[in-house]
């Protein structure tokens, strides 16, 4: 307990230090808005000032982070602050490895897949690396759905920006195909290696294919609203509807 | 008497529409299966169902929502009793006593304990709300912007000292952030671009769902599967019974429990969780056998489980009068009004004069719905909790993002839901807590635009703030929170007491 708070109070002061950096950035910027001037054609005194509230929270924000910094010094003395912790385990641990690997792939499927490929296809993509990087419990899973993945995504987003004019969407919508039915058979060979069998693979694959299978039309069609992208899948479904509509 | 008419009238219509019944019990039972579920919480929940409920009328899409509330503050309680380890925070005092009984084979009791013991408590939150919110509305229209102003900042200060659990003063930190994520975008009364960095995505503010999503959600997810938190078998129990003679020779707890929920369901963002461990403490205390609660000792169960159901009622209190959050998951509940046209605050009296009401009706539903599934479905419940969360995590994760997505139709939100879920995670692991930030980002607007107001209206003197009733006694109240967490106050307390017991000591000689 009593090295936890320890812990907690080397961390209090550096993030002090970078909350009261963040302060005084906010005062600094709340300082060149208008305060007695006009804007807009408005005549401006202190008391209306759009600035009056972002400097009233940033000298708050100055005066705590400060006193968590005094509080940590005091805590561990000047030379005990700045002094690092002694480390029984390396920083890139099992644990931390784990942390970076779900942060590499919210990250990849927000920022490269959302925008640029098939809502249906890139969810499946995302949900099959995810599941089977923790749901198949072996570390080199966890380096190879992630990587692979991260790769993919960065491949997409140099593609961005070139979708519907010099690449066409059911291009990048391919070529996520393509990708995902590879790492899918990297996986099911490291399954069939380790002998892990393939029952737990199966269950990945299915929730992947399946979850989005169902949600697409859930969203779209039954609350109207516009996936991110929609491209040969989506298009697909809606063809499915309206022959389910033309034959019912 | 009118109001009663009202009441059965709406359960009534509402009742009439098969629709809405099977949305009832679709919504409880869902949202029990949120609460059972460790890694989802009832705030997470309410913020992913409010997107399904965009398209329908605002009261069927209550329904939906109190459904899932009351089922999630209530479903929390099935792992903690049979796992122990609570499906939500609200319910981490539940397994005190819970998990215990489940060791000798009780668990079905245990169940149906909690069950009756939490439909109790939200009838009794309902009860107070609708007693308590007139009288409350006909206050707050006495409030002009000096006590607007105050209200935001007592919110903010008083939700971050008690949800604190390190330093008193991570708390405000937490809040202050939330209102410098609030100061984002153009300014509501000149229209001046703040912190934008020229980006126009920015002038519109930013949005309460991204945050509260990558907030609640994010770290949740990082957490589980980061720590390979592997759940144990559940623990068999026999059938469940609604165990009134137990509820009836625990009333005295029930009904200390149900006001203490209650209340600290009407304090700004702080929810079911504290609720349930303050009553939890309070029936050890005063219990005439102590040593029996950790044991399993029904009263214990009892107390948390009523109490944290009973915040629900309390939390819509100074929501629905004031337009101020009592717990996180009524932080949803607020954004989801507004998208239905309702903007709660003390004008609501006048725009819907039977809104109270009917909400209260549609909370007693809910319970119902609640009481009902708990009773007769709660085995098919306990099945899920042998999902690895491994897998059902993901999944959660997908439906983040394509709630943040689904609301405003904006990707740009997702790009600022993945930040704000990594230093929401962060801050968590240095034990800021995070209903404050989210309150932060609510009240900032309502703080900024009314400080400015009286500022204007008394030509910027601060007088008024001293001359006014209410006004006084908010900066009293918020005063006096802020000095007595304060080290130096309570060095000077502690002084005080050890030159009392001096002198108390010298006076016995």
């Amino acid at each position: 307990m009593d090295n936890q708070t320890s812990h907690l109070r080397r961390l209090d002061f550096r993030t002090g230090i970078i909350l009261a950096l963040l302060a005084i950035g906010l005062i600094w910027e709340a300082t060149s808005y208008p305060m007695s001037d006009s804007y807009g054609g408005v005549q401006n005194v202190w008391y209306v000032s759009p600035a009056l509230f972002p400097l009233l929270v940033g000298g708050l924000l100055l005066l705590l982070s400060l006193m968590l910094v005094a509080n940590a010094v005091a805590y561990h003395g000047w030379p005990g602050v700045l002094r690092e912790q002694q480390k029984t385990t390396s920083w890139f641990d099992e644990r931390n490895q784990r942390f970076l690997a779900i942060l590499v792939l919210i990250a990849t499927y927000v920022y490269a897949f959302i925008p640029t490929v098939d809502f249906y296809i890139g969810t499946a993509f995302f949900l099959f690396a995810f599941i089977a990087a923790f749901y198949l419990e072996r570390h080199e899973m966890l380096v190879i759905s992630t990587l692979f993945f991260f790769v993919v995504g960065v491949a997409l987003g140099i593609t961005d920006g070139q979708i519907g004019k010099s690449v066409s969407q059911f291009a990048v919508d391919g070529f996520a195909t393509l990708a995902f039915i590879i790492l899918c058979l990297l996986i099911v060979r490291l399954c069939l290696q380790r002998a892990l069998g393939i029952r737990r693979f199966r269950t990945t694959l299915l929730v992947a294919l399946l979850v989005p299978l169902v949600l697409c039309p859930v969203f779209k069609f039954g609350l109207l609203v516009p996936l991110p992208t929609e491209g040969f899948y989506i298009e697909a479904m809606e063809q499915v509807k309206y022959l389910l509509r033309a034959s019912g | 008497m009118n109001d009663f008419v009202v009441f059965f009238s709406t359960i009534v219509h509402l009742l009439s529409d098969p629709f809405n019944i099977l949305l009832l019990f679709g919504a409880s039972f869902l949202g029990i299966i949120f609460g059972a579920l460790p890694g989802l919480t009832a705030t997470l929940g309410v913020a992913l169902l409010t997107t399904l409920t965009y398209g329908m009328d605002l009261n069927t899409a209550l329904i939906a929502l109190f459904g899932m509330y009351v089922g999630a503050i209530y479903g929390g309680s099935y792992p903690a009793i049979l796992i122990n380890i609570p499906g939500t925070a609200a319910a981490a005092a539940t397994a005190m006593d819970g998990y215990p009984l489940a060791e000798k084979g009780e668990g079905g009791r245990a169940l149906g304990l909690t069950t009756t013991a939490s439909f109790i408590g939200t009838t009794c939150g309902m009860i107070v709300l609708v007693l308590a919110a007139p009288l409350i509305t006909e206050m707050a229209l006495q409030f002009t912007s000096y006590e607007f102003f105050l209200l935001a900042i007592f919110g903010i200060v008083i939700s971050g000292t008690l949800t604190s659990k390190d330093l008193v003063y991570k708390g405000w930190i937490a809040g202050l952030i939330g209102l410098v994520l609030a100061c984002i975008g153009r300014d509501r009364l000149q229209f001046f671009p703040r912190f934008t960095f020229d980006m126009p995505e920015l002038d519109g503010g930013i949005e309460v769902v991204p945050v509260l999503i990558g907030a609640f959600g994010i770290p949740q997810i990082i957490k589980v599967l980061r720590d390979k938190l592997a759940l144990t078998q559940p623990k068999k129990f026999q059938r469940i019974l609604p165990e009134f003679r137990t509820v009836v020779r625990n009333i005295k707890h029930i009904v200390r429990s149900a006001m203490i929920g209650v209340g600290i369901g009407a304090v700004p963002g702080v929810g079911e969780d504290i609720a349930g461990w303050v009553s939890y403490g309070t029936a050890k205390n005063t219990s005439k056998n102590p040593d029996n609660f950790g044991k399993g000792e029904p009263a214990g169960i009892v107390s948390s489980e009523t109490a944290n159901n009973a915040c629900i009622g309390g939390a819509l209190i100074p929501l629905l009068t004031l337009g101020i959050p009592g717990s996180p998951p009524a932080v949803m509940l607020l954004g989801a009004l507004m998208l239905h046209g309702v903007t709660p605050g003390p004008m609501i009296g006048f725009e819907k004069p039977t809104f109270f009401v009917e909400v209260c009706a549609v909370l007693f539903l809910a319970s119902l719905a609640m009481w009902i599934n708990g009773i007769f479905l709660a085995r098919q419940v306990v099945k899920l909790l042998l999902i690895p969360t491994a897998i059902f995590l993901p999944v959660v994760g997908m439906l983040c993002v394509i709630g943040s997505y689904a609301l405003g139709l904006n990707i740009f939100n997702l790009y600022l839901m993945v930040p704000i879920g990594i230093i929401a995670y962060f801050l968590t692991e240095m034990e800021y807590p995070i209903a404050p930030l989210v309150i932060g980002v609510i009240l900032g607007p309502m703080a900024d635009e009314n400080l400015r107001r009286a500022l204007m209206v008394s030509e910027g003197s601060f007088m008024p703030f001293l001359q006014r009733p209410v006004a006084v006694i908010l900066i009293i109240a918020t005063l006096l929170l802020i000095v007595t967490r304060l080290p130096i106050y309570q060095r000077w307390k502690d002084s005080l007491l050890e030159r009392f017991k001096h002198w108390r000591h010298h006076k016995t000689l």
